[in-house]
This record gives C-alpha cells, sequence and structure tokens, in this order.
C-alpha cells in the first residue's frame, strides 16, 4: 500500500524533486500528467505498523 | 476558460463550465477513474498501482488558471472505502492535504477563496462513487463567504465564535466535544439533519490548526460520518463544506472561523428534502423536524456508530 510505483501504461513525467516534501504528518510527491494536469501523491510519513489504510 | 456572469436579482455570480456536460458520469467500477492504475487494466487519472492519497487537477474544471482552480482529492485507492470507513490516522492524513491544498491554492494571485467540499451520494448529485472530495479555487469572494463576514460585522465579532458559545450554553443540539472541536446542530438547522463541527478556538483556516487540532477535527468527522450511516442504516448522503478564510485582497476584519457544515438532504431513510418553492423562490427553509430532535437522534446514531 502506498507505493507510488508507476504501471507504465501512462507515463508521467518524474516528479520534480526525488525528495519527497513534508507536510506535518504526511509527504508528498508531485507528478505531471501527459495533458499537463498536476498530479500530487500523499502517504503518511509517519505510519502505524499496520499501514493505517484500508476499512 | 469558464464564463461567468451577474444575476442583477440575486445579486451573486453564476459559472458556466459548458465542458462539464461531458465529464464522467456513473461509470461502473471496472472503469472507475480514481481507482489505481492496476496492470493490464485500463488507464486512470492516477497512474500508479497502489496510493494513499491523490490530489489531481479536475479534467473537467469549473475553474482554471489564470482564473482559479478545481482538483479532485481522492481519500483512498480502496473504491468501495468512506470517510467514516477509513482507519482514523488516514483521515487525520487527509485533514493535512486539505491544508496544504488550502495554503498552495490560497497563496494563488487568482484564487480569492478556496472551497474543499464533498458531494456524497446520487442524492446530490454525486458522478463518481469512488470515495473522493473536490477543492474548487474561487476568482472571486463567493455569496456564502460574504455572507459569513456579513454575520461577523453583524454580531461584532466572530459570528462562528459567538454562536458556538450559544451551542455550548444550551447544550441541546452539542453532538460531540472535546477539548478541540465541538459538533452541533445549529439552532436554526435548514436541514433535517444539519451539523456543524467547529474549532472550539478561533482558528481562521487550516493553516492556523496545531497537529492536535488536526487530529481531534479527523476524530469528529469521521465520528459524526459513521452516526450518519448508523441513523438510518444505510450510506447517508451529504454535502460537506469546510468553511475558511477567504484568501483574496484582505477584507478588515479578515473573517474566517474554520468549521465544516454538513447538507443531508434525507428527512427519512427514503424520502428527500427537496428546495421547492419556498426555499428556492423565497430564501426560507420550511422543515418539518426541530433541530432539538434531529440533535437527540443523532447521538444516539453516534453512539451504534461508534
Amino acid at each position: 500500500m502506498g507505493s507510488a510505483q508507476p504501471t507504465g501504461q501512462r507515463e508521467p513525467s518524474p516528479p520534480a524533486s526525488q525528495e519527497p516534501e513534508r507536510v506535518g504528518v504526511v509527504s508528498l510527491v508531485r507528478m505531471v500528467k501527459d495533458d499537463g494536469r498536476q498530479l500530487i501523491l500523499y502517504e503518511r510519513s509517519d505510519r502505524s505498523p499496520d499501514g493505517g489504510g484500508g476499512a | 476558460l469558464s464564463e461567468i456572469r451577474r444575476n442583477e436579482l440575486r445579486g451573486e455570480p453564476v459559472v458556466y463550465a459548458i465542458d462539464r456536460q461531458e465529464r464522467t458520469f456513473l461509470p461502473a467500477r471496472t472503469h472507475c477513474p480514481l481507482c489505481p492504475t492496476r496492470p493490464g487494466g485500463p488507464a486512470t487519472e492516477i497512474p500508479v498501482e497502489a496510493f494513499e492519497i491523490a490530489v489531481f487537477e479536475n479534467r473537467f474544471p469549473a475553474f482554471q488558471a489564470p482564473a482559479g482552480a478545481a482538483e479532485v482529492v481522492v481519500y483512498t485507492d480502496d473504491h468501495d472505502s468512506s470517510l467514516g470507513v477509513l482507519a482514523p490516522e488516514r483521515v487525520e492524513a487527509l485533514m493535512w492535504v486539505w491544508r496544504h491544498r488550502y495554503g498552495e491554492l490560497g497563496a494563488r494571485e487568482d484564487v480569492h477563496y478556496v472551497l474543499i467540499f464533498e458531494n456524497r451520494g446520487v442524492e446530490v448529485g454525486v458522478t463518481l462513487h469512488h470515495p473522493h472530495g473536490q477543492i474548487y479555487g474561487y476568482p472571486f469572494t463567493p455569496p456564502v463567504a460574504q455572507l459569513e463576514l456579513a454575520a461577523d460585522a453583524r454580531l461584532g465579532g466572530c459570528a462562528p465564535c459567538a454562536l458556538l458559545e450559544r451551542e455550548l450554553s444550551d447544550g441541546r443540539r452539542v453532538l460531540h466535544e472535546d477539548e478541540w472541536v465541538v459538533v452541533y446542530v445549529p439552532h436554526a438547522a435548514r436541514w433535517p439533519y444539519e451539523a456543524h463541527v467547529v474549532m472550539r478556538a478561533h482558528r481562521p483556516s487550516l493553516l492556523d490548526c496545531s497537529a492536535p487540532e488536526l487530529a481531534a477535527l479527523a476524530r469528529a468527522l469521521r465520528l459524526l460520518v459513521r452516526g450518519y450511516d448508523a441513523l438510518f442504516e444505510r450510506p447517508f448522503p451529504y454535502v460537506m463544506v469546510v468553511h475558511q478564510a477567504p484568501t483574496g485582497p484582505a477584507v478588515t476584519p479578515p473573517g474566517g472561523h474554520l468549521h465544516v457544515e454538513f447538507y443531508p438532504p434525507l428527512r427519512t431513510a427514503e424520502k428527500l428534502k427537496y428546495l421547492a418553492g419556498s426555499e428556492q423562490g423565497a430564501g426560507t427553509f420550511i422543515s418539518d423536524v426541530l433541530p432539538e430532535e434531529s440533535a437527540a437522534r443523532l447521538r444516539e446514531a453516534i453512539r451504534r456508530g461508534a
């Protein structure tokens, strides 16, 4: 859960920075979609042992 | 770009975003554009196999640079989840995402007001079932934000602070409170099960909140949504709107008190509250349930849903 690995079906531009930005409890990675729109993926950077997601 | 006209009789703007007519409408779950892109599956808006929270510029924007912004906030890669079902730490993470987007969009010169919202359920016109919200960056200060500024002036200070004090003093409509956040059905609720989640301290926006306050806000939102879902034992449709300080040219006083308002359209498990003649023609809501009664029912539902 949470690893932002491109699938290869649609290639986004690489993130502008290899170092994720951090905001509070989340880190973020920016991408540019192939039509030029911005996409930001956020992950908890202090995730609990169970991954903290889902139901 | 959208066209903005002014409705002079109402004294309000109307936005014509005609490209949105073509937006994706209730696709089959196998073609959900908000799911991750899985190997062998169709490409979606999010070209990774798994993610926690994703934000992207809306493909069918009501506003876009250089005259505003429209973004989609996908809460999870689980198509069947919801704000109430997400783990508490994930909802807390969402508060930081909202905070980040408010700060970044609000810093733009062309964004005068940042509206974070969620439409949940076909009853309020949702077009994608995958759990998500939206963010509009308005290139003007919209009417509701102006009404809130006017309420501050009318009440001689921060209106949400004054109203919170009244609700706590009365107590009959309070659903939940802790050190940082209070949830209540307002004294003059317009919707049968309307509820407001209000920061106890005066915080104009998410940017002014401490980490414990954001965690408490997340807990309160999750608690309320779980209570809503327990009320009629079904996914409860609502419009959820985050109210914060305007970000445009400075107004004095600046206004804004972070709170989240829920406008649920259901009045029973099967019956909707419609905005009809009085509501649309006279701007006067007619309600068939007293806020004290709906607060009592919601308190019990929150207990069951916790």
